[in-house]
């Protein structure tokens, strides 16, 4: 007997700090952002959650990673919107494992004639 | 001495004007390996030494972890060169290990050409400091202007 395997791919996902929710259905393994007023304007990872189901306070948190070295002539360097710059986001959760989120700058040459 | 900065390889843009190395970012399997802070950088290097596993790039400077992001680095994925009037873009989609990854003090990246023999490097890219992960992701968000640029104004 043949049988149609339904591949449901909708996922639901939640900012930890301002709970603001999203619903994907395309696949692929990078993990959604928003930009978050919370976390002073930065884009910022959502968290994977049961639909609708929401995350309990605690559970998750972001952390913004200052950057640790001078800015220099650096291009792309983030900046959020209390004007410190950004080289990470870690996404801390209760029982001590984290994701990272790390912010390239971009690498550039200029040309002279 | 550490690092402290992004960089495009001169070696990369002569070997591209001259043929010496047939660099070639969106066809070629590109790869993004992480660095420790032990090195230091220098993108006016020979061709030979912005190469993975040569001179400051060693493996031995190498942040890795078997099955979530591998020795030698992840590929790129979704890679693009773009030119909108003066600039020249070359981007991809985010880099991300694997979802049970643990790893310290990375500082940075090189990007190179793995399809080629020499493995030339086309850039390094500084993170800033040091970043860590424990068993969980670790993802490379590539610059709005790309991961490495060309300005021809």
């Amino acid at each position: 007997m043949r049988r149609a395997i339904a591949l449901n791919a909708e996922r639901w996902w939640e900012c930890p700090s301002c709970h603001h929710q999203a619903r994907t259905i395309r696949g692929g393994i990078l993990t959604p952002m928003h930009r978050c007023a919370v976390m002073a304007g930065l884009e910022v990872p959502l968290v994977q959650v049961l639909h609708n189901g929401g995350i309990r306070s605690g559970d998750v948190r972001h952390v913004a990673v200052e950057r640790g070295d001078m800015i220099g002539r650096e291009q792309g360097v983030l900046v959020d919107s209390r004007g410190r710059a950004i080289q990470a986001v870690r996404t801390e959760r209760r029982d001590g494992s984290n994701d990272v989120h790390v912010f390239a700058p971009v690498a550039t040459a200029t040309t002279t004639t | 001495m550490a690092w402290t900065n992004s960089k495009i390889f001169a070696s990369f843009v002569v070997a591209t004007i001259d043929r010496t190395l047939a660099f070639d970012f969106d066809t070629d399997s590109t790869l993004v390996a992480l660095y420790n802070n032990s090195i230091t950088p220098d993108n006016t290097v020979s061709l030979a030494n912005s190469a993975y596993n040569v001179a400051q790039w060693a493996t031995a400077q190498e942040q890795f972890q078997a099955g979530q992001w591998a020795q030698g680095g992840v590929a790129l994925a979704s890679k693009t060169v773009t030119a909108a009037t003066t600039t020249i873009t070359c981007d991809a989609a985010d880099t991300a290990s694997g979802s049970a990854c643990t790893l310290s003090n990375v500082y940075g990246c090189l990007v190179y050409d793995n399809t080629t023999a020499t493995k030339g490097g086309f850039s390094y890219n500084f993170f800033g400091g040091a970043n860590q992960v424990t068993n969980g992701v670790l993802t490379v968000v590539w610059n709005a202007a790309g991961i490495f640029s060309f300005s021809v104004a």
